[in-house]
């Protein structure tokens, strides 16, 4: 069409591609944001797919309801409920993020201090529920990156001992999960009897769940962690920078602050991918 | 009496239409030039980083190439002793009684897979991609410099950290990674399983974890300085094929080396902190390991999805310089440009979807191979289109035989040999008898061992000038071209014999197999081959030092006359490339003999009624 | 030294390739540059071609002194089935393959020489051609095309797994460094279970799972043993690793699979030449006749020293190079002949000792059935022979003695254990089908403990022997029972071994 036959004739047809400009306006310095973002997504991308592969490839996988159940403060069996609350934290940071850009784009220095530093707080809360849900899991469940004390039944049976939240007598079914507790440094591997399946009769004791689920699990939070603390030092030297009154100076203004923002951004969004894929799956 | 200053036509034009950025506003008292920290070591400016790039990576070519000598004189001579290597290599060579010394089985195994991973990464992606992304994107797309000069300078620096680790790893008294390039657990992760697996195999993979680092830094600078950085009127049509070329392999780049860093980082905790990625099942050593459930073909997935872009992420600026060399050099435009720039665009996509055909014999669910048996013979189409194209670029043309179009050519050469051989591997019928053996040797070698070389060698000689604003010797570099040429095809032909008698690959010695051990005089003249061809390496390597210095000097801005906007520059390189405005382009990057013109530079205007972009 | 030896004569040839250099620099400007310039193209145009015809010329010819190493010709043949069909996928596959790459090559050179700089020529502006262009795409996508349905073809007939009702030979091939093992699967024709952490380096160091029936006839091949293998059958190798990835290669069958620890991998294939008539086949080219150690001109050819082997094709370690099998292929009948006589793993190894899961189990049921198949064998022949008017003379006083092997007594009682019903039910049938023959039971005991109560305790076993064939319905007067305590010992009572064996209940027959 006119376009074509123009464009053929060294016209320039469309002013963003022909040079000289920055295409749709965006300055290379948040392409190259962008760009970063986009490999470190494969990155991620990476463990998820090795994540889903070593998890399908496995006949019983930890039910998360059961594993994430515990809150501060010595309660239990309220399941998902806390890192819900780290999910809320952190997606309430990256809405104070926003409006951070906001104020930027308004060159309110105040306000763009004012809302960077919510979201560092939005950050390291988030850090300190995590590490705290590590603590947990590592120092009371004693899940480690080899060892996974969760487990899940994959036939019906009926305990034959005693043990920490169980009785003898107390039946289970196909699908229902547990943990093997720790006592004076040893694991009870309780006893039980099964009774159905090819199995039915045979007396067995409660086995470790699959390695790769501490492995994975604190493999790919960690990673993901280390994102968020990297991404809280980053916003912080920004956030001083934004107080000491350099971006005002600068051409672009605060266009430091929507770059980070955008990293920001990106962190919250593979959380909800790692959130998703190991907590409600 | 009032000076006349004469300006030629260029300047006059670049003074009056040229892309006014403002650049020396800002630059006065030029920042670069302080001290000989930052202007030499820790240079900022993309043609610095460009020359760092290309001696390193000559250096490691020399090392690597060296190494390939060593195991090469094993297998072509596994008799003769090896005893005289003993003052350099030490306990690697074992001497026996009789005082005949051959490498130990545990060294030549550790020579392969260092040969590889050297001149696979350090080589051919740094040392390629690194020297000419860098030199010419600025200077081809019409920019002051990379986008983010800060990052260049860290991603050369990272480069070179990643060689210091991976050269102490040499000399680790339980040796380097001895694995194979490719470093599949089991046997990577274990040291138990060798000894390479141990120090070395850490070493091995904290150098690659810095080098993805250095790509991609590399690889965003590329990839932005191309969108956002063109000068005013070049269009994305207008830019010439290096720059398409760079462009996608750095898009390559981005994509792929993260999910080989992710495979790592398991590899790196499957080996340290006793998980089970990759590991299921072993009993080693005499004891039964306590790792469950994990399996080594999921690293093979994570591992070819980057090593299958890494191959293209190798030929594709080989291509890119080729084109442009031989074009320049038979004063025509590059046949069917925009079918290039699509084939450029085909193979990089496609090559996200076959890498899968590495692992056809790898216990993968045969019907999955079928798709990427597919997707394999698919990109074939658009690598023979490339051929097509340059082999019409010849016809018709004037063609000007300098060393650095010969090698271009015989790019052309060796992309058809090795490409055709990669039609049989692609077929994974075919592929069971072949794979692993010396047919697989044989394609890659001559794609990659020597193809890529020549696309490097072809952009040295071609580019020489504007790096170092001399020309490198003519006729060392004809003795160059067809001592590699033939020594060349005398390595890696014969092998193709060998892989189809079922020799296979990374066998210190064939003489345990009666079917295998009856080649001994194929061996000895590959590896005289081998040695001769390293021989006459080392005369390119000295026209390229010795030139640096006392090569013929460059007399005037454009030699070649070539259209290009890097030809524009003044003949002694200043930081931020023109002195004055930026050059605008009217046209695309192939005017040659155009309407009774010798060549039309791409600054040049249109004329009433011209067509300017094809 | 030497390495100032060779420095000094790097610097020495590095001075020298710069001299070289030079001599044209100086030429050009004695003769003018345009004109050496010009000169220098035209012969480096001329070599150009030169080299065309000599690399083209080269290939064709090494090809040809290679012929022996194509694939389907002459002495490479594939031994299998499917073999010969990847082989002519290969062949075809190198005839497109071939004529793109001499068409190419000559336009490539041939254009580099005809289109070099000409006085008075100027170069075309031929920048794009539509119609050419999608012609070139489009021959070499049907090429392609053509190329892959015919490899997936044959692809997805070797490669998907047999179903159950599928007939084949499962044999099992473990990788490890730096060997294999080799697993046959015994009459029952299934290889058994097999776990990692049952690996015991002293006794069953695949690590097989005796908990399996299919386990209890599996044989594993001893080191330097032969792998044979029926022609024109269908085999299908079980192939896993004990440690690293290790490769199942079989060069000659075009066979190649990797071995995974954790996951175990397969290949089917059908050998279609036994190595005898690969022997025979490569006796007829002149290289096969050379002899097959060079410093023994008068020893045996290469042919005749012809085997298949077994190689691995997947780096494993430092001896990677070195995990070599023989393989034999061999007629259906000497197969199965050959298989009978493999012993079972488990019988030979395993039971009795530390590692058997079945110690405390007196008898399992492949004992009871090779009990019953070797009175079948045995005592069966025998006795009807005995029957005839004429005795023959291989019938000796020994043969007419059958010891009794599962047949349990209670501890210092004569109470039978009720296992011992299988053999005595059987020998009770063999009783009935033989009504001439009539048995002594004799009962003996070692030499342990009082002469007088051994005597009464191996009367009153040898009675409840008696007492049990009879209730079987075999007449009482068939049977004589006596009990010779430690009277007739058959080894010295001073070893525990010899004891055992004089611990004993027989069968004579008597007149």
């Amino acid at each position: 069409m006119a376009s074509e036959t123009a464009a053929l004739h060294g016209e320039n047809t469309n002013p963003s591609w022909s040079g000289g400009t920055e295409p749709f306006k965006i300055s290379y310095g948040k392409l190259m944001m962008w760009y970063f973002l986009l490999s470190d997504a494969f990155t991620f991308a990476g463990f998820l797919i090795a994540y889903g592969a070593l998890r399908f490839s496995m006949p019983s996988w930890p039910v998360p309801d059961f594993v994430f159940s515990s809150l501060p403060g010595g309660i239990h069996h309220k399941p998902l409920i806390f890192v819900t609350i780290m999910t809320f934290v952190l997606l309430a940071s990256s809405f104070t993020m926003v409006r951070a850009v906001q104020e930027g784009q308004k060159n309110n220095k105040n306000g763009v201090v004012k809302w960077m530093l919510l979201t560092i707080v939005g950050g390291l809360m988030f850090l300190g529920c995590q590490a705290w849900e590590w603590t947990t899991l590592m120092g009371a469940e004693h899940m480690t990156i080899k060892t996974n004390p969760f487990g899940t039944h994959t036939e019906a049976g009926v305990y034959l001992e005693d043990g920490h939240d169980v009785k003898k007598g107390d039946t289970f079914h196909a699908g229902q999960s547990y943990l093997i507790h720790q006592h004076d440094g040893h694991f009870q591997h309780l006893s039980y009897k099964v009774t159905e399946g090819p199995d039915a009769g045979k007396t067995k004791q409660l086995e470790f769940g699959p390695k790769a689920f501490g492995a994975l699990f604190f493999f790919i939070t960690g990673f993901h962690g280390f994102h968020v603390l990297s991404g809280v030092v980053f916003l912080l030297i920004i956030c001083l920078n934004s107080a000491s009154g350099l971006y005002e100076k600068r051409n672009n203004k605060y266009e430091m602050v929507e770059k980070i923002g955008l990293y920001w951004h990106f962190v919250d969004l593979v959380w909800v991918f790692v959130f998703l894929l190991f907590y409600l799956l | 009496m009032a000076e006349i200053i004469v300006k030629t036509r260029e300047e006059s034009l670049f003074e009056e239409q040229g892309y006014n950025d403002h650049f020396h506003d800002h630059h006065h008292g030029d920042k670069f030039k302080s001290g000989f920290l930052n202007h030499y070591v820790f240079s900022m400016d993309h043609k610095v980083i460009a020359r760092q790039f290309l001696i390193t990576g000559i250096i490691w070519a020399i090392i690597g190439a060296s190494m390939s000598i060593v195991f090469r004189l094993q297998l072509g001579f596994p008799e003769e002793s090896l005893a005289w290597l003993k003052p350099i290599l030490g306990k690697w060579i074992v001497v026996d009684a009789e005082g005949v010394g051959k490498l130990s089985p545990e060294f030549y195994y550790a020579l392969v897979t260092m040969h590889g991973t050297i001149i696979v990464f350090f080589v051919l992606t740094a040392g390629l991609s690194g020297t000419f992304s860098n030199l010419l994107i600025p200077l081809q797309v019409g920019a002051r410099d990379m986008a983010s000069p800060f990052l260049n300078m860290l991603s050369y620096w990272f480069f070179f950290m990643a060689g210091v680790v991976m050269f102490y790893s040499l000399f680790l008294s339980t040796g380097p990674f001895s694995g194979g390039w490719v470093a599949y657990p089991p046997l990577s992760a274990l040291p138990q399983a060798s000894a390479g697996s141990g120090t070395g195999m850490t070493l091995w993979l904290i150098s690659l974890t810095l080098f993805v680092v250095s790509v991609l830094l590399g690889g965003i600078n590329y990839i932005t300085t191309v969108l956002n950085l063109r000068t005013k009127g070049m269009s994305m049509w207008r830019l010439p094929l290096p720059i398409w070329a760079f462009f996608v392999t750095a898009i390559l780049g981005l994509l792929s080396f993260p999910v080989l860093a992710s495979g790592f980082f398991m590899l790196i905790f499957d080996r340290s902190l006793g998980t089970s990625f990759y590991l299921s099942d072993i009993f080693i050593g005499g004891q039964a390991l306590d790792r469950v459930g994990g399996s080594p073909i999921l690293y093979q997935h994570l591992f070819w999805f980057l090593g299958h872009p890494e191959v293209y992420i190798i030929i594709l600026p080989a291509m890119g310089i080729v084109s442009e060399v031989l074009s320049v050099n038979s004063r025509k435009p590059i046949f069917g440009y925009r079918a290039m720039v699509y084939s450029i665009m085909a193979i990089g996509f496609l090559s996200f979807i076959v890498w899968a055909h590495h692992m056809f014999m790898a216990g993968v669910n045969p019907f999955i191979s079928n798709f990427f048996v597919v997707f394999t013979l698919i990109i074939a189409v658009p690598s023979a289109v490339k051929v097509f194209n340059w082999i019409t670029t010849l016809y018709g043309g004037s063609i000007r035989l300098n060393s650095a179009n010969l090698f271009a050519i015989g790019f052309v050469s060796m992309f058809i040999s090795g490409g055709l051989t990669g039609i049989f591997l692609g077929n994974s019928a075919i592929d069971i008898q072949m794979h692993d053996t010396y047919f697989v040797v044989a394609h890659f070698h001559i794609v990659m061992g020597v193809a890529a070389f020549f696309g490097m060698f072809a952009g040295v000689y071609h580019w020489f000038p504007k790096m170092y604003q001399r020309f490198m010797n003519e006729t060392l570099g004809k003795i160059h071209f067809w001592g590699t040429l033939i020594l060349a095809y005398a390595i890696f032909w014969p092998m193709h014999y060998l892989g189809m008698a079922g020799v296979p690959r990374r066998y210190y010695s064939f003489d345990t197999f009666d079917a295998f051990k009856h080649f001994a005089e194929m061996n000895k003249f590959i590896t005289v081959a081998a040695i001769l061809s390293f021989v006459v390496q080392l005369i390119f390597v000295v026209n390229f030092f010795y030139s640096i210095w006392r090569g013929r000097k460059m007399t005037s801005k454009n030699p070649y006359n070539a259209a290009t906007l890097e030809w524009t520059t003044p003949i002694e390189p200043v930081h931020g490339n023109w002195p004055g405005n930026i050059p605008a382009v009217h046209r695309w990057a192939y005017d040659y003999n155009k309407d009774e013109r010798e060549f039309v530079p791409q600054y040049e205007p249109l004329k009433e009624g011209e067509v300017g972009d094809h | 030294m030497t390495i100032i030896g060779a420095l000094v004569i790097f610097t020495l040839i590095a001075v020298i390739v710069v001299q070289i250099g030079r001599v044209n620099d100086l030429a050009a400007k004695i003769r003018g540059e345009e004109e050496v310039m010009r000169s220098g193209n035209d012969a480096t145009g001329r070599w150009l071609v030169v080299f065309m015809v000599v690399f083209l010329v080269g290939c064709v010819y090494s090809s040809w002194h290679y012929k022996d190493v194509m694939l389907g010709y002459g002495p490479w043949e594939a031994s299998s089935e499917h073999g010969k069909e990847v082989d002519y996928l290969f062949n075809m596959t190198l005839v497109f393959t071939g004529i793109v790459f001499v068409i190419t090559h000559i336009l490539l050179f041939w254009y580099a020489y005809k289109y070099r700089i000409q006085q008075g020529k100027k170069a075309t502006f031929f920048a794009h051609d539509t119609k050419l262009e999608l012609i070139w795409t489009a021959i070499p996508a049907v090429v392609m095309a053509f190329l892959v349905a015919n490899g997936l073809v044959v692809w997805n007939n070797v490669m998907p797994d047999l179903g159950p009702d599928d007939a084949y030979l499962e044999i099992e091939a473990t990788g490890y460094q730096f060997a294999w093992d080799i697993r046959y699967p015994g009459k029952d024709g299934k290889i058994g279970d097999k776990d990692f952490r049952l690996i015991n380096m002293a006794n069953n160091t695949l690590g097989i799972n005796f908990n399996d029936p299919a386990a209890m006839d599996d044989a594993i091949l001893s080191g330097s043993d032969v792998i044979k293998l029926p022609v024109d059958s269908t085999i299908r190798v079980k192939i896993s690793a004990k440690d690293v990835l290790h490769n199942f290669y079989l060069p000659h069958f075009r066979v190649k699979m990797d071995a995974v620890p954790g996951m175990p991998t397969y290949f089917i294939f059908k050998p279609t030449k036994t190595t005898v008539q690969m022997r025979q086949e490569l006796s007829e080219y002149p290289e096969w006749n050379e002899p097959y150690d060079p410093t023994d001109p008068e020893g045996p050819k290469r042919w005749q020293k012809f085997d298949y082997e077994l190689a691995c094709a997947e780096l494993c370690g430092k001896g990677h190079y070195s995990m070599r099998r023989v393989l034999e292929i061999v007629s259906k009948e000497e197969y199965d002949a050959w298989a009978a006589t493999l012993p079972s793993f488990y019988k030979g190894n395993i039971r009795g000792t530390e590692a058997d899961p079945f110690r405390d189990k007196l008898l399992m049921d492949y004992e009871i059935q090779d009990r019953k198949a070797e009175l079948d064998a045995t005592v069966d022949p025998l006795w009807s022979k005995l029957g005839s008017a004429v005795r023959d003379s291989s019938i000796t006083e020994e043969s007419l003695i059958l010891k009794l092997k599962y047949v349990f007594f209670e501890t210092g009682s004569s109470n039978l254990d009720k296992l011992s019903s299988h053999e005595l039910d059987y020998i009770a049938g063999l009783m009935k089908k033989h009504p001439h023959i009539r048995l002594e039971v004799a009962g003996h005991t070692d030499n342990t403990g009082d002469a007088a109560a051994n005597r009464s305790l191996s009367q009153s076993r040898a009675d409840s022997v008696k007492a049990s064939l009879v209730a079987q319905g075999i007449a009482a007067s068939r049977l004589a029972s006596n009990g010779y305590g430690d009277t007739k010992p058959v080894e010295s009572n001073d070893a525990e071994e010899g004891r055992a064996k004089n611990r004993r209940t027989e069968l004579k027959v008597i007149k």
